[in-house]
């Protein structure tokens, strides 16, 4: 069964980063704010960054040890990563870029091939196209793809549903999800999104000024949500009596229709918690979500707990 | 005049030039690359045939070879090159710096080697740049006149260049040779270019 332990510092610059952690197999969340240290955590496991002490234990090999003196370079870590921007080689055809890891392979570590993941993230249609050619979200299937296809220990994966739709996005990670189980694979998702790991009953590592050391059940880990890393602009939208809309998402106490891309639910208020400047709102529905509002736009709304409320959410927004 | 043996003499002098102008380029850059603090100095350096007087540039080779180079073939390809250098210097340092860390970490995760991620991956980003800089450095080479002339002289046979040869052709009023050694060094140019043109557009496809 695929884990990871870690207990480091890491500097760069004047920014250090204090980690100490442990995951098991499954999809594992870490979540905190951008600028957190969230990346440099992930680029730390990889071997891009070395750290300045401690200790990096894979599945119980030794991939970085201060006092032992060792430091296994990344290719020979075995992890599958993807990265947070576009990394896909440019000269290189989408199929090309999908088998460069695998081709590195020994018989025994190929347990997914290339055409395995090709199918499962749809994007046989692809396969002579170069990076140049394909959409935002295009390019982050074939990068997850390419990852998967490396057959790594474990899976890092920093915000990798950044740039896909709503519908693709749900499928992808239940491919992960899925994949995470078949092949008993430990995966670190990195998110700063309360709406993605609201998806996860395991603990997440919140990563808060260069510290990750600290899991928190993601109901505690709400109460350390702060206004603005919700749902965006919510302030930007019109607000009638009875309803509210903005480019994020609508929420009426009235049944509606939307003909957008989105996605749309109902469910019974069961939570109202009020910050300084917003609230954030907790509707059972299928499962819970949470909604964030200004306050001026929340107290029009006169929404109470165990009121019904209808909600659209455009796009990605949730998973 | 033998117009075939001064093109061949011309084509000798000037890619001799021109691989010496790369490497001696890629060594200053993998120098600047370790020791960053010479970068100012060597910016300077490399910059300075640009704004010298040739004249000057060849001076400076026969005093510094204390006139071992004057009048070999040898001396005319280390005129080119040091004529040439502004350009490939720049052109291969602006290729190296725009070289992709995250695609060389990219591939390294997924398991490549320092030699296959120089094959895969930092050749096909540097290949272009390094191809236009070695273009660069023969197009200025072939045309180089005033230190190849003070450097390795307008010996027939032996160092006289397409550009020397126009210029005795001048001297003497043999119009019919100047007419022919213009027409060679315009046909050069244009297959160099049209090469240098063909090879810049089918890497600009590929991306």
């Amino acid at each position: 069964m695929s884990n990871i332990n870690f207990n480091f510092i890491s500097n760069i610059g004047d920014f250090t980063l204090k980690s100490n952690s442990n995951f098991s197999q499954g999809v594992n969340f870490i979540w905190g704010r951008s600028g957190n240290g969230k990346s440099t955590l992930l680029n730390n496991i990889a071997g891009f960054i070395t750290p300045e002490q401690g200790e990096i234990i894979i599945n119980e090999q030794i991939i970085y040890s201060s006092i032992k003196k060792i430091n296994v370079p990344p290719n020979k870590r075995s992890i599958s990563y993807v990265q947070q921007e576009d990394s896909l080689f440019p000269y290189m055809n989408v199929l090309d870029n999908v088998e460069f890891g695998y081709k590195f392979l020994d018989e025994s570590q190929k347990k997914i091939t290339p055409y395995d993941v090709i199918d499962i993230f749809e994007i046989n249609d692809l396969l002579s196209l170069y990076p140049s050619q394909l959409s935002g979200g295009q390019k982050q299937k074939v990068a997850l793809a390419r990852s998967l296809a490396r057959n790594g220990q474990i899976l890092l994966l920093d915000e990798p549903l950044n740039s896909i739709d709503f519908i693709s996005s749900k499928k992808i990670y239940k491919a992960i999800e899925k994949l995470s189980e078949d092949l008993k694979l430990c995966v670190l998702y990195i998110t700063h999104s309360i709406d993605e790991i609201s998806r996860t009953n395991k603990e997440i590592l919140y990563v808060n000024d260069g510290n990750a050391n600290e899991k928190k059940t993601k109901d505690t880990l709400l109460r350390f949500w702060d206004d603005e890393t919700f749902i965006n602009e919510v302030h930007d939208g019109e607000f009638t009596e009875k309803s509210f809309s903005s480019k994020s998402v609508m929420i009426s106490k009235e049944s509606f229709t939307h003909n957008d891309i989105g996605f749309y639910f109902s469910g019974s208020i069961k939570s109202i918690l009020k910050k300084s400047k917003s609230t954030l709102i907790k509707i059972e529905s299928d499962k819970d979500y949470f909604i964030s509002l200004d306050n001026d736009i929340f107290s029009k709304l006169e929404l109470e707990v165990n009121d019904k409320a209808f909600c659209f959410v455009y796009k990605n927004l949730f998973l | 005049m033998n117009y075939f043996e001064i093109m061949l003499t011309t084509l000798k002098i000037a890619t001799t030039g021109t691989l010496i102008c790369f490497f001696v380029s890629l060594i200053i850059i993998l120098l600047v690359k370790k020791y960053k603090k010479l970068k100012s100095l060597f910016d300077f350096i490399t910059a300075l045939p640009l704004a010298l007087p040739p004249v000057i540039s060849g001076y400076f080779i026969i005093i510094v070879s204390n006139g071992n180079l004057s009048f070999e073939w040898i001396g005319g390809s280390i005129a080119c090159a040091i004529i040439s250098l502004p350009l490939v210097y720049k052109m291969i340092s602006v290729t190296i710096l725009s070289i992709d860390q995250k695609m060389i970490n990219t591939a390294k995760i997924l398991g490549s080697d320092n030699k296959h991620t120089f094959v895969f991956i930092v050749f096909p980003m540097i290949k272009t740049g390094f191809f236009s800089a070695l273009f660069l450095g023969f197009i200025r080479s072939i045309s180089e006149f005033g230190a190849t002339m003070i450097v390795s002289g307008n010996i027939s046979g032996k160092t006289q260049t397409l550009s020397t040869a126009i210029y005795t052709s001048i001297q003497t009023g043999d119009k019919s040779s100047i007419y022919i050694l213009s027409l060679i060094s315009i046909l050069i140019a244009v297959i160099t270019i049209f090469i240098f043109n063909l090879i810049n557009k089918k890497n600009a496809f590929e991306l």
